[in-house]
């Protein structure tokens, strides 16, 4: 396969650093409106750099289009690609609303080219574990589901995440991961209510608590928080009738190096071994060649915004938000 | 000084051999007089138990002593308070308060028209951890508080406990007022409204054993308009290396302060046992609640939750339980006490 990626920021980066791993996608392209930034995502794959989309698809024959952009610009490049015929791979999340994400969707209809979201916690390890755990049965009725994630707030170009309006804040681009693998194991959200700090004035500081009540009758509590003081972490536990599953990423690291050398940089790439991300690509790239349905369908992708939406919306107005008759709308 | 005369009345609560405990290690201030208790064969136990005398009723044993730690059920709260300060004893009076707000409201009145004490048992006040964190706080160590996100969890209990006439509701009841107080306490603010989803998973059947909270709080000196969530949910089972826990992450302006009262351990394994458990290691936070009760009763500063602060707690814990119903943030009604 043939892949050409869009948006060579931080997340780019983390892509291009899985596909150099995966034998099955050679990228040719890396497309980025910053000479440099494309230069040097290319060279991380022997690719040739381009200055936009429109650019790279004129002069590389590709099969696949990597989408790696500020949320804002996902539909103007996922629908230029599927015009085009090409398959996508969209960052997460699938779009900043809800009639965005359903026109992306509307236009991968068909035997045409397809479209993959990245939602990568469907490939870490440990919540792949969790949720087998939760459908097996093992854990019983499953009662009470407490995830956090906790980030400082990313440098991207223009400062865009920090940007409520381009990313949705930690709701719409973070919190979006624990709601669609909340949706994956428990099922379809019914209730939502939501605080945080949206529409107060904070620099760089996103946070929010959310409650679900799922259709299940399980009870889910978020929390997200982007301008986190300390590296990235994220914390699951799952309690059912007969057991209780719980990880957190800051306990107990496999490698971790202290001293000069150690850095203060934040990694994603938190597990040792494979990556998440290079899990999630390789079985993109085999589910578009085998015609296999992949694991996060691109409802799934738009479902799991309507709850980033609802929970945003229940902050705005201080309301518990019904998922059947939510503002942004019911599928 | 005189050591302190304290008894306690019923050991219907978990807690009463706890405290019974924390009597016999605080032995140079404290006289551990007696136990009342309407189940004679239970009180008789406890009494020989901790080397205590048995009384046949509150009003006897109030008359022997300074303070009585009253235990019963929460619907007997109200019967076994006003017996203690009829007797002429102060109380501190195990939580909730009672389990509803008239009941709470008369033992108010009755300890203000017997003019003594009635405080209530908010032991989580006094974690080392908790009071480190309200220092901090306090400081502007994270700045302007924004959230709390907290939880208190347990094992489901058995008993009268399960019984919503006799202990006014499930985990919602018993470990949502923990919570509550020490959230005020800490950063000095009344919750404005409370959300609420609540459930039973955990084996309690009748009464919820799962429940997460969602509180405004209104503005104060520390507290921007903060809001909180908490988890009180029965959710650790036998499997779990202790009873439960008691944590706070609290996000500030300008930083995040974790707290974890019970954070101090050792871990056993046990061969036979085939599962790992935890051994706290910190200070008794009951010792310390006692300690200060005492210092209260000679006229000393105290930190001892009130009667008041109690009603607070109850409060909070009703209207999360309108809430469950009509699945609407429901507004605090503040009584007056």
């Amino acid at each position: 396969m043939r892949v050409g990626l869009v948006g060579a920021g931080f997340i780019g980066a983390v892509h291009l650093n899985a596909y150099a791993n995966i034998p099955e996608a050679e990228v040719v392209g890396v497309a980025d409106f910053d000479p440099e930034a494309a230069a040097a995502g290319a060279v991380l794959v022997g690719a040739r750099p381009y200055s936009s989309y429109a650019e790279f698809v004129a002069s590389e024959e590709v099969d696949v289009v990597d989408v790696c952009l500020p949320t804002s610009h996902h539909r103007e490049v996922a629908l230029a690609a599927a015009r085009d015929g090409k398959h996508v791979i969209l960052e997460k999340p699938i779009a900043g609303s809800v009639a965005e994400a359903e026109e992306i969707l509307a236009a991968f209809e068909g035997d045409g080219p397809r479209l993959l979201v990245g939602h990568v916690v469907r490939y870490f390890p440990e919540y792949v574990r969790i949720k087998a755990m939760v459908e097996s049965g093992e854990l019983g009725e499953i009662g009470v589901a407490r995830t956090s994630r906790r980030s400082p707030m990313l440098d991207g170009w223009n400062d865009w995440y920090a940007d409520r309006r381009k990313s949705g804040g930690v709701l719409v681009d973070l919190l979006i991961h624990d709601f669609d693998f909340l949706r994956w194991s428990l099922g379809e959200v019914e209730r939502v209510c939501a605080r945080g700090t949206a529409g107060r004035e904070y620099n760089r500081l996103d946070y929010a608590l959310a409650t679900l009540r799922f259709a299940s009758g399980a009870i889910a509590h978020v929390e997200g928080h982007w301008g986190y003081p300390a590296p990235f972490c994220y914390e699951i536990e799952v309690a059912g009738s007969r057991a209780m599953v719980a990880v957190d990423s800051a306990d107990r690291p496999s490698v971790e190096l202290l001293g000069e050398q150690s850095g203060s940089g934040e990694s994603l790439d938190v597990a040792v071994g494979k990556s998440p991300f290079e899990s999630e690509l390789s079985d993109f790239i085999r589910c578009l060649k085998t015609g296999e349905e992949p694991r996060v369908s691109g409802r799934d992708a738009v479902e799991a915004l309507r709850v980033s939406l609802a929970a945003a919306e229940s902050i705005e107005t201080g309301r518990v938000v019904d998922m059947g008759r939510s503002r942004s709308g019911s599928s | 000084m005189d050591r302190a005369r304290i008894g306690i009345a019923s050991f219907a609560h978990v807690h009463a051999p706890q405290y019974a405990q924390a009597l016999s290690d605080l032995e140079e201030i404290v006289e551990f007089v007696g136990v009342a208790d309407e189940d004679a064969d239970r009180g008789r136990d406890a009494a020989e138990r901790f080397g205590a005398r048995f009384f046949e009723g509150v009003g006897g044993l109030a008359g022997e002593v300074d303070a009585v730690i009253v235990c019963s059920e929460n619907r007997d709260h109200l019967r076994d308070v006003s017996a203690a300060l009829e007797g002429g004893a102060h109380v501190l009076c195990e939580k909730p308060i009672a389990k509803t707000v008239s009941d709470a409201e008369a033992m108010i009145r009755a300890a203000e028209s017997a003019g003594r004490e009635l405080r209530i048992a908010f032991p989580t006040r006094f974690l080392p951890a908790v009071r480190k964190a309200r220092e901090l706080v306090a400081s502007g160590a994270v700045g302007r508080v924004l959230a709390v996100n907290a939880t208190n969890h347990g094992q489901v209990p058995g008993g009268w406990f399960l019984v919503p006439e006799r202990s006014g509701g499930g985990a919602v009841m018993d470990h949502t007022v923990h919570v509550a107080d020490t959230l005020r306490w800490m950063l000095g603010v009344e919750a404005v409204s409370v959300y609420a989803e609540v459930g039973s998973f955990f084996g309690a059947e009748v009464v919820e054993d799962a429940g997460i909270l969602t509180l405004e709080l209104e503005g104060g000196r520390v507290a921007d308009g903060a809001f909180a969530t908490i988890d009180p949910s029965w959710s650790r089972g036998r499997g779990y290396p202790t009873w439960g826990d008691f944590t706070l992450r609290i996000t500030g302006a300008s930083g995040v302060l974790h707290v974890d009262g019970f954070a101090d351990h050792l871990t056993t394994f046990d061969h036979d046992a085939g599962s790992a458990s935890w051994i706290h290691t910190g200070e008794d936070m009951n010792a310390l609640m006692i300690r200060d009760f005492i210092r209260c009763l000679r006229g000393g500063p105290s930190e001892t939750a009130t009667g008041l602060d109690g009603l607070r707690a109850l409060e909070i814990v009703l209207a999360a339980y309108d809430s469950a119903r009509s699945h609407e943030a429901v507004s605090i009604e503040a009584h007056v006490g």
